[in-house]
Order: structure tokens, then C-alpha cells, then sequence
């Protein structure tokens, strides 16, 4: 894989070559640098646009990442290379250039603040590929077997990313889901590929057993986290084992100032199975709070609002996305906010992706935010340097 | 005053294997070397601006909070001092690499 970065500063050129060598994607890198545009475009014209990623630093000394933008879209030859910009710049200018490469139909990655995350562009470039129908880095569905699956679980080929909850009145983090992916040596293997394999293969409690163990030694050895909620997704299936339950509550009780959510999801209609109210009863006695996924989609409806104490409702991203421009989803969201407020019960929106339909929700009352609109899902070496920021730009808003 | 960063420098290297850290930490000083060499050659508010928007790279790289320090930075002195106590610290804990 041809990777040519072009960035003024070489200190910022040898993290990203350090970060390559780490991926967890065992490419065969071959790195090309250019500390300016001009050396940049000499480059491309030097290895014949022969180039899988092009990450371009936007703010340079001489002349910007802007020029190398707009020689790319000149030249047809070019167009197609995968360009990730990157920049310390502010938000703004960032969307402002993302919306400019798109407009030249140029073949972007994405726009990302330094530092960045090069498993996720990596991850972003292969997807980018695939939907091309050029080389696949993210696996589809029919080329991954039983037995990898079985093999990676075995190996805990588990990646958790994170996605941060905040609060919809102060703008605090309150806390954050985790968002599993799987990996092999060819790059993510993302949930609506791994997890029916999973389903199929029996495995659904040995997988959450992963994701459990993983969170809570992350969470355990980063005190910064430990104000923060800790999201796991579980199924109503996975609440009918025993043996899962016991070891979610022996985890619970080993941390006890982890802050621990299940987010129950369903894959089958068996929440009211004894068995899985009874896990249910038993989670929250041991202080583990529950969270109602998908609310409005599928199982999740009123009745468990009734059935099961639960501490908060998650409305469905389908209903959320769009509330903006369409008038039912409005309509479903404002009375299931409205419905919750009347039960006590925290209410969270997930999917938010624009400040037009953040503006909405809280206009409604939502209490808590998750969504692209504040972050997608952050690998979890790069969390705490994400909080940090978070919180202090925070604070610098506040101030002003 | 500035604060102590060296755990902050501590956390970044030890994501990196070692035969990775030593070209980092000799590219992090020479950054900040560079970047401190051209504070002297500062001739005007944009010329400030760009070494400013060069530091606060490298500070995001080492999750050191710095871009409201660094976005509050009017003189080249306060930027000087600001890049000598950074590249003070990297120099302190070279013999842990």
C-alpha cells in the first residue's frame, strides 16, 4: 500500500509513520513524504498517481494543502486517490475543506483534526475502496467463515471504540457506549458483518464476555474514565445466561466505581422469558443500571417501559437522524421524550449528526446526545486525549 | 506558569515500540528546535500565527492541552518561552526511552 503524506512538519510525518507500523492493519507499507504542496504534487507526478492513500496536511509553510486539492481535481488521472486532510485548524475550516473536496468530486477519505486516528483511516480508505469495487480491506460477509470467526474470538481480535454521551443542558460528558470491531490481517471487520456470523455460530455470550473483560481493564486502568458512564450493548439472549450474568456482576463488584449501563438490545422476542427478567432484577440490585436500545424499533415498545425498571431509554437513530425534515419522526420523538419525562426516565438520542437536529432534541427536552455531531467512535488510546480536549475547549467556550 | 508535561510525553512514547521511539523523540526535538530557531525571525502577525498553528500540531500530538495557551499568545516572547519549557521537559526525559 502506497501512502504519501505530505506535511510541513517532520515531527508530525514520523507519528504517522509510527502509528502505520502499529496498525492494526498488516499492510505492507511503503511511505513517501513531502514537507510542502509543491513537493507534494512532484511526488504524485514522480509515482504516477500510483498512491492507495494521500494524507494532506492542510495549513503549510509556502503554499497549503488547498494547492494540492485543487491539482488533484485538475487532473483525471488523479481524482480517484483516496485524500485524507488533515489540520490543527478549527472545526469550521475543516467542514469548509470537506465540503470543498466534495464539491470538486474528488475521492475524500474524510477531514480529520490532528492527531489522527490511523486505524480509522485506514479502516475509512478500505471501505472507501470496497464501495469502488476496487480492493477490499474491509471484509464482506462471505469472505469471512465460521471458523475465523471462531478463530478471532478466540484470539480476541476485538477492537472497542468508544462513543461519547453528553449532556444536553451543561454540554458535560456523561458517558460513553462501547462500539466493538473485529479485525484481521486484512484490515475491520465491522458489526453488520461480524455480529450475524457471530449469531449463527453460537458464540453471542463468549463475545460479550470479550467486550465486557476489555471494557472494565480499560476503564480500570484510566482513573480519568472513572467519572464517566461505561455503555455495553447486551442481548436478551445474553441475559438469558447465567453464566454471563454471574461474570458481568463479578466484574461490577470487583469495580464497583465503574459506572456500569447495559444497553439491552434484541435480536429475539425473549425478554420475558423468567429467565431474563430475573437477570434483569439481578444486574440492577447489583447497581448496574439499564438502558432500553433501539426504543420505537423492533421489540423495544412500551410494553418493556412497563415490564422492566429501566434508567434510561435509547430513541431509535432511524428517528432521530431526520427530525429536521420529517414531520412524523418529529412527532414519535417529541411524545417518547415527552412519555419518558412523565416515567422519571433519562432519555438518550443516538445518530445525531448535524447541530440542526441537536438544536431540536433539546428544544424537546432530550437530556443526553450521542451522535457524529460530537465524535464518532474514538479508539481507545486516543480517548483520554479526546476528553482532555473535549473539557477544555469546554471550558474556553464557557470563559467566552 | 507552565506545567509539568513529562507523563503527557511519557504516555505518547510508550504507544510506540522501541525502535520507533528514538526516531520520534529525535523528530519532536527537532521540531521544537526549529520551531524556536524561527520565533527569532519573526517579522510580523502571520509569520507568528503559523509557528503558533506549527506548535499547537506537535501539542495535539502529545494530548497536551495547550491550543487556548497557544491561541492566547501575543508576543514572541511568551511563544518562546512556552516552546524552551516544552522542549526542556523532552530533553529531561530522554535517558527513559
Amino acid at each position: 500500500m502506497n501512502i504519501l503524506i505530505v506535511d510541513d512538519q517532520q515531527f508530525v510525518r514520523e507519528a504517522i509513520k509510527a502509528d502505520l507500523i502499529e496498525s492494526t492493519f498488516e499492510h505492507d507499507f511503503q511511505t513517501f513524504e513531502a514537507e510542502d504542496a509543491n513537493q507534494g504534487i512532484e511526488a504524485i507526478v514522480a509515482i504516477e498517481g500510483n498512491i492507495d492513500l494521500l494524507i494532506l496536511d492542510l495549513k503549510m509553510d509556502h503554499c497549503d494543502g488547498m494547492e494540492v486539492i485543487n491539482f488533484l481535481s485538475e487532473h483525471a488521472s488523479y481524482v480517484d486517490i483516496p485524500l485524507a486532510v488533515i489540520s490543527s485548524s478549527d472545526k469550521r475550516t475543516l467542514e469548509l475543506v470537506g465540503s470543498i473536496a466534495r464539491s470538486l468530486k474528488l475521492n475524500l477519505v474524510g477531514v480529520f483534526e490532528k492527531p489522527i486516528n490511523m486505524d480509522f483511516i485506514l479502516a475509512e480508505t478500505g471501505r472507501l475502496q470496497s464501495q469502488d469495487d476496487h480492493k477490499m480491506v474491509v471484509k464482506s460477509p462471505e469472505s469471512i467463515s465460521d471458523y475465523d470467526i471462531n478463530q478471532l474470538l478466540a484470539d480476541e481480535q476485538v477492537l472497542l471504540c468508544f462513543q461519547p454521551q453528553v449532556d444536553m443542558k451543561n454540554k458535560n460528558i456523561i458517558g460513553f457506549e462501547v462500539l466493538a470491531r473485529m479485525y484481521d490481517e486484512n484490515g475491520y471487520i465491522y458489526p453488520d458483518t461480524f455480529l450475524p456470523l457471530i449469531d449463527k455460530a453460537g458464540l453471542n455470550v463468549d463475545f460479550t464476555k470479550v467486550i465486557v473483560a476489555k471494557a472494565f481493564r480499560f476503564w480500570a486502568n484510566e482513573k480519568t474514565l472513572a467519572s464517566y458512564t461505561l455503555s455495553i450493548n447486551v442481548t436478551a439472549e445474553d441475559l438469558s445466561s447465567d453464566n454471563l450474568v454471574d461474570y458481568i456482576i463479578r466484574h461490577k463488584q470487583a469495580h464497583a466505581d465503574i459506572k456500569l449501563i447495559l444497553e439491552l438490545t434484541e435480536s429475539q422476542e425473549i425478554i420475558n422469558q423468567a429467565s431474563a427478567l430475573n437477570s434483569i432484577a439481578r444486574l440492577i440490585i447489583n447497581g448496574i443500571g439499564i438502558s432500553l436500545d433501539d426504543f420505537g424499533k423492533s421489540y423495544s415498545t412500551y410494553e418493556r417501559l412497563d415490564t422492566i425498571p429501566f434508567n434510561e431509554i435509547k430513541i431509535d437513530r432511524s428517528f432521530v437522524c431526520d427530525i429536521d425534515t420529517n414531520e412524523q419522526h418529529h412527532l414519535i420523538v417529541e411524545s417518547t421524550i415527552a412519555l419518558a419525562k412523565k416515567m422519571s426516565v433519562s432519555v438518550v438520542a443516538e445518530g445525531i449528526e448535524t447541530e440542526s437536529v441537536l438544536n431540536i432534541l433539546a428544544e424537546l427536552g432530550c437530556d443526553i446526545a450521542q451522535g457524529y455531531v460530537y465524535s464518532p467512535p474514538i479508539e481507545g488510546r486516543y480517548l483520554i486525549a479526546w476528553v482532555n480536549r473535549y473539557v477544555h475547549k469546554d471550558i474556553a467556550a464557557n470563559v467566552h | 506558569m507552565f506545567i509539568d508535561i513529562s507523563e503527557n510525553l511519557r504516555h505518547f512514547f510508550c504507544h510506540y515500540s522501541e525502535e520507533r521511539r528514538l526516531p520520534l523523540y529525535q523528530a519532536l526535538v527537532g521540531e521544537l528546535v526549529n520551531i524556536r530557531s524561527k520565533i527569532k525571525l519573526v517579522e510580523d502577525n502571520d509569520q507568528l500565527n503559523a509557528l503558533k498553528h506549527q506548535l499547537k500540531g506537535v501539542c495535539r500530538y502529545l494530548s497536551l492541552e495547550f491550543d487556548v495557551q497557544i491561541d492566547a499568545i501575543t508576543r514572541l516572547q511568551q511563544l518562546y518561552r512556552l516552546v524552551d519549557h516544552i522542549h526542556g521537559q523532552v530533553v529531561a526525559i530522554a535517558d527513559e526511552l
